[in-house]
């Protein structure tokens, strides 16, 4: 299982791990819609990880939090859930948690036949090291609620970084990205520019650029990726504060 | 199942990252994508303190201010380039620092002043400029980093074809349009200052590397810094201060070359030699250097590459315009040259290089005109290009053969050569030359007739023009652009040969045709309208010439701005009519306000703050403030022979002036040596016979009568009376006046009879020409009678002032000129035995001329009062 999640360009969640689709698109389209629904399955896709963390959280077993993440997405595409009321609405992260708690109250009453969902497989689990992913991202003193925040947080960016890399892939620079990726966290000092402009063949001022823009189109996917959860895109700023003091706690 | 997660030396905590490889931190890069876009500062965000780590390589500052140096970009003998990054905004930028040396307060402050000029500029196609201070010991600024490098290297390595050039420079021309509306000079354009951001160009370096030189000779500071070749012909003359937006458009078209050909047009020549190359020579045709040039686009080269600021476009804007007209493939505005002005070029290189230089120049130039005529005849209609392609090097042959061949090889004997020499063998063999083949013939004989106007034959240039008109008229129609021309160019004889009605009524026809084909607003219109203002002047229909005046001046304010070159010139015009009015503290205002004009928009040294500065002084020294007048002088004439040369006719203008001034205060050495230099020199550049020289000689014959070298003075004014009878007729005025000068200095050597020859001439010209009542017209009458008087013609003097009389009381009631005139009414009665009549005539008006004497020109008042003084005590010994 595990490398599978190192190379996510060659996993069989590609093109729909990106938040490519709009909140709002969903919020705005009838129900009974097949538009709705697909892209209320793009958005589920790739925001299972804060969900599968919550439940781990809150002392399911790996197994379980698996079966529960694929019974709620379920429980979402299929229900009237979403078309009824919710202050909460305008934002999929402050909805989809609300969505998962109204799901749990209600599960011990109908466990058995959610779980089973129906025998439908929406998330494909076999290709995931999803175990993996939530240990990494883990941090065992926070509650289940702030272990979600943080978890989004790092979606966010995780998915902004999968289509980064993606398109820099798309314009033939793979190998620029993969020298240069770990300086989208940090600042190159003055061994690293010179190793990197040697592995590159270029010079110092060159690699500071390619560095440059990497930063900025990469700040850019990140906006792009919160604006996509948002109904109002005004909403943006502050979204991207909450995040931010999601990452820093 | 082990955690994959390693530990972010940053945050100390696990790396979140699913690429758990290349040290990447997905929490420190999500923050910081963050930060970035919420604007905060990057840097303080983070958990934990980062540890001061260099990224400088060793020799590098490791820091300067707030920015982390990466790398250096370049190094000039004036500053070095670093690449360096803000950390606060996460930013790259290209950091510019004065180079080091001993810290120059005035020049770092002059710096810094300069760069919160150019950091206003915010324009696309501009590198904006952020942030600039001093600190660690360095005086910097920060801007845009661009990576694509610059057009010189773009030029180098993979030279762009016409059309992308021609883009590319027309961006470059609008943010230049756009600094200069905001009153900012790029002073140092050239390729490594255009900087390419992909296809984009981007300007840097605004206005810095020509600042940090405290004025003086950029030619020198260019070889320093890089290279002299794209600075303006009068910013290599006139120093810093000649720089100007048409000088940044000098560069441009500079550039233009240099992309289309490869090379600079003086490529190869020393900053020592380019000077003289600029004034004299012209740049190499760009369709010999290369042909795939469009041929538009090499006469919006040409354009801008005009010597004179004021030939070029008039602003950035029109350059940018123009590329958009040739890149859309429409009729671009620049018209090539004509040949009329290739020739005059040739005309003017010709005057100073013909004597000395050797064949080899002239083989060069007829080359020149050879192309460029070619290219000028196909482009006015593809059409008919290979017809008039035919004609063009008829036209061509003709000139080669029959006038720029004569100063080849076997000519070379002869290095005193004369263009006007040249010209008569040219115009004796044209002959039957060109029967049937008119086409040919019109442009050959509009040459000729230009040529001749510029070195003052008239009477020749006249009967070419004539025979060019009525071809131009039966080939391109009476009010063909080209026809206009040559017709223009013949009132304009009619101007210059004082036969001013007839001027008046071409000129008033021309500015009306002009009107109605082009438009009351378009500049040839404008143009005739001042030509016609002029001719007002000089016929004294001062009302007439200041309300057309207003009226033009209105419009080209409005079209051109108030502080174009035609405007202010314009306005200069102006001046002198007011003062002729009589207006002059109004003339002396105005005059005021247009030289600030001048020196705020062209700068102290353009050629027309120089005609204004020389303008105003005459109106000081019209109000006897010479205090005043010679400050200006003197600044014109510094300017001019700095600016524009020894040689230019702007400061031989100024010189001439300073000396006449020099000549009224009675500094008569100082004058005698001025004026004497500008004999000198407009004999030579000019021909003996042209109208200025010949005025100069006056001036010069006038300072050798008042310092009683009355040889000199009789010989110089014969030879002037003769050419101005030859080429103005005998009625003309100023043929009339060097006559009566002529007689003044005859009588003072005592050759009385032959003086009263002269006087009595120019009395009959004055009379015919501008009528009884006018001023000069009754001070040849006061002339001949004091003559006659002199020569015991007591009668004829009699009969003459007597019917003289009524128009001066008339014309100058009460005045000096009067009062004196009855004077001498009343001596030659005395000697005519009506002594008591006479006697008190003489008494009454030597009092009246005695008690006005302050209105006396001061050159004249003592010769007058010992005349009246003679009379009066001849009158008292008839008794």
């Amino acid at each position: 299982m595990s490398g599978s999640a190192a190379t996510p360009t060659s996993g069989p969640q590609e093109g729909t791990a990106f938040a490519s689709t709009q909140w709002s698109l969903v919020l705005e389209t009838r129900s009974d819609s097949a538009n709705r629904r697909t892209a209320l399955e793009g958005l589920c896709r790739a925001y299972w990880l804060p969900i599968y963390g919550y439940l781990r959280r809150r002392g399911h077993a790996p197994p379980d939090a698996e079966d529960l993440t694929q019974g709620f997405f379920l429980y979402l595409l299929e229900g009237d859930f979403l078309d009824r009321p919710d202050p909460a609405k305008g934002r999929f992260r402050g909805y989809l948690i609300g969505a998962l708690k109204h799901f749990l109250a209600g599960e011990s009453r109908h466990a058995s036949a959610q779980k089973r969902g129906g025998g439908a497989q929406f998330i494909d689990w076999a290709s995931l090291d999803a175990e993996r992913e939530f240990l990494a991202q883990d941090q065992s003193q926070q509650d289940p609620s702030a272990a979600y925040e943080t978890s989004w947080a790092l979606t966010v960016m995780s998915n902004a970084l999968r289509r980064l890399e993606a398109e820099q892939a798309a314009a033939g620079r793979a190998r620029q990205f993969g020298v240069l990726k770990g300086y989208l966290s940090t600042t190159p000092t003055r061994g690293e520019y010179d190793d990197a402009a040697l592995a590159l063949g270029t010079t110092r001022a060159t690699v500071a650029v390619w560095i440059f823009r990497l930063n900025r189109r990469y700040a850019e996917l990140v906006r792009l990726e919160v604006a996509a959860s948002l109904q109002d895109p005004a909403e943006v700023k502050n979204e991207m504060r909450h995040l931010l003091q999601a990452l820093r706690g | 199942m082990s955690p994959a997660a390693s530990t972010c030396p940053r945050c100390r905590r696990s790396t979140h990252s699913p690429f758990g490889v290349g040290g990447l931190c997905l929490r420190c890069a999500g923050v910081r994508a963050l930060a970035i876009d919420l604007e905060d500062s990057v840097e303080p965000s983070l958990d934990v303190p980062v540890p001061e780590v260099s990224a400088a390589p060793a020799g590098l500052p490791a820091r300067i201010g707030p920015y982390e140096v990466i790398d250096e970009l370049g190094r000039g003998g004036m500053a070095r380039v670093f690449c360096a990054r803000q950390p606060r905004l996460d930013r790259l930028v290209a950091l510019k620092v004065l180079a080091g040396g001993p810290a120059n307060e005035a020049l770092e402050q002059r710096f810094l002043r300069e760069i919160q000029t150019v950091a206003r500029l915010r324009h696309p196609h501009i590198v904006a400029i952020h942030d600039s201070g001093r600190a660690d010991g360095y005086v910097y600024f920060a801007m845009d980093y661009i990576e694509g490098g610059d057009l010189a290297h773009r030029l180098r390595e993979q030279p762009p074809a016409p059309r992308e050039i021609a883009a590319l420079l027309e961006k470059t021309a609008r943010a230049l349009a756009y600094a200069h509306a905001e009153g900012v000079i790029h002073r140092d354009l050239k390729p490594s200052n255009i900087l390419l951001d992909g296809e984009e160009p981007r300007l840097a370096d605004f206005g810095l590397a020509a600042q940090i030189e405290a004025g003086g000779d950029l030619t020198m500071v260019s070889a320093i810094i890089g290279t002299p070749h794209y600075l303006a012909p009068e910013a290599v003359r006139g120093g810093s201060a000649a720089l100007s937006p048409a000088s940044d458009q000098y560069a441009l078209g500079v550039i233009l070359y240099e992309a289309l050909a490869g090379r600079t047009p003086f490529a190869g020549a020393s900053a020592a030699e380019l000077p003289a190359l600029l004034s004299h020579a012209e740049p190499p045709a760009l369709r010999l250097l290369a042909p795939a040039t469009p041929r538009d686009l090499e006469t919006i080269c040409l354009q801008c590459l005009e010597r004179e600021p004021t030939r070029r476009y008039r602003g950035m804007a029109e350059f940018a315009d123009d590329l958009a007209r040739f890149l859309a493939g429409v009729e671009i505005v620049a018209r090539p040259p004509g040949l009329g002005e290739r020739f005059r070029r040739f005309a003017r290189r010709h005057r100073t290089a013909l004597a000395a230089t050797s064949a080899a120049t002239l083989t060069l130039t007829a080359g020149i005109v050879t192309s460029t005529t070619l290219a000028v005849r196909a482009t006015r209609a593809e059409k008919r290009a290979a017809r008039e392609a035919a004609a063009a090097t008829a036209v061509v042959n003709f000139l080669q053969d029959d006038l720029l061949a004569q100063a080849g090889p076997e000519q070379q004997s002869d290095p005193d050569i004369r263009l006007r020499t040249v010209l008569d063998r040219a115009s004796r063999s044209i002959g039957q030359r060109f029967v049937g083949q008119p086409d040919v013939e019109a442009p050959i004989r509009e040459v000729l007739g230009v040529t001749y106007t510029s070195v003052g034959q008239y009477p020749v240039a006249r009967e070419h023009l004539e025979r060019a008109l009525v071809l131009a008229r039966q080939l391109y129609g009476p009010d063909d652009f080209r026809t206009l021309r040559i017709d223009n160019e013949l009132a304009s004889i009619l101007v210059y040969t004082r036969k001013l009605p007839e001027a008046e009524a071409a000129k008033h026809r021309l500015f009306q045709l002009h009107r109605d084909r082009f438009g009351p607003d378009h500049r040839a219109t404008l143009n005739t309208a001042s030509d016609l203002a002029a001719v007002y002047n000089y016929q004294g229909k001062l009302k007439e010439a200041e309300t057309l005046l207003r009226e033009t001046i209105a419009r080209e304010e409005r079209v051109f701005g108030p502080n174009d070159p035609s405007t202010v010139n314009s306005r200069s015009i102006l001046g002198v009519i007011l003062t002729r009015r009589g207006r002059l503290q109004e003339a002396a205002a105005f005059v005021e306000e247009t030289l600030r004009r001048a020196r705020a928009s062209l700068g102290d040294t353009h050629e027309t703050t120089i005609v204004t500065l020389t303008s105003l002084a005459g109106i000081y020294g019209r109000l006897d403030q010479y205090h005043l007048a010679i400050p200006l002088l003197d600044e014109a004439c510094q300017s001019g022979r700095k600016a524009l040369g020894p040689e230019h006719p702007a400061t031989l203008n100024a010189m001439n002036s300073l000396g006449v001034v020099y000549f009224r205060e009675r500094r008569l050495d100082e004058a005698a040596a001025l004026l004497g230099q500008v004999l000198e020199t407009r004999r030579r550049t000019l021909e003996p016979d042209h109208p200025q020289t010949l005025n100069t000689s006056v001036t010069v014959a006038g300072l050798a009568r008042e310092r009683g070298q009355l040889d000199e003075a009789i010989q110089l004014a014969t030879k002037v009376r003769e050419v101005r009878l030859r080429l103005l007729g005998p009625t003309n005025a100023d043929t009339a006046r060097i006559t009566d000068f002529l007689g003044h200095c005859l009588a003072d050597r005592g050759k009385l009879q032959e003086a009263l020859l002269r006087h009595v001439e120019a009395l009959a010209a004055r009379r015919e020409k501008l009528g009884p009542e006018h001023f000069e017209t009754l001070e040849s009458v006061r002339t001949v009678a004091a003559c006659r008087l002199q020569l015991g013609e007591a009668a004829a003097a009699e009969a003459l002032l007597r019917e003289a009389l009524p128009h001066a009381d008339q014309a100058q009631p009460g005045t000096w000129q009067t009062a004196l005139a009855r004077c001498q009414l009343g001596a030659a009665l005395v000697r005519l035995g009506r002594a008591p009549e006479g006697r008190i005539l003489v008494q009454e008006n030597a009092a009246l001329v005695r008690k006005n004497q302050e209105k006396i020109p001061a050159l004249g008042r003592a010769r007058i009062l010992r005349e009246v003084g003679a009379y009066a005590a001849e009158a008292e010994s008839a008794r």
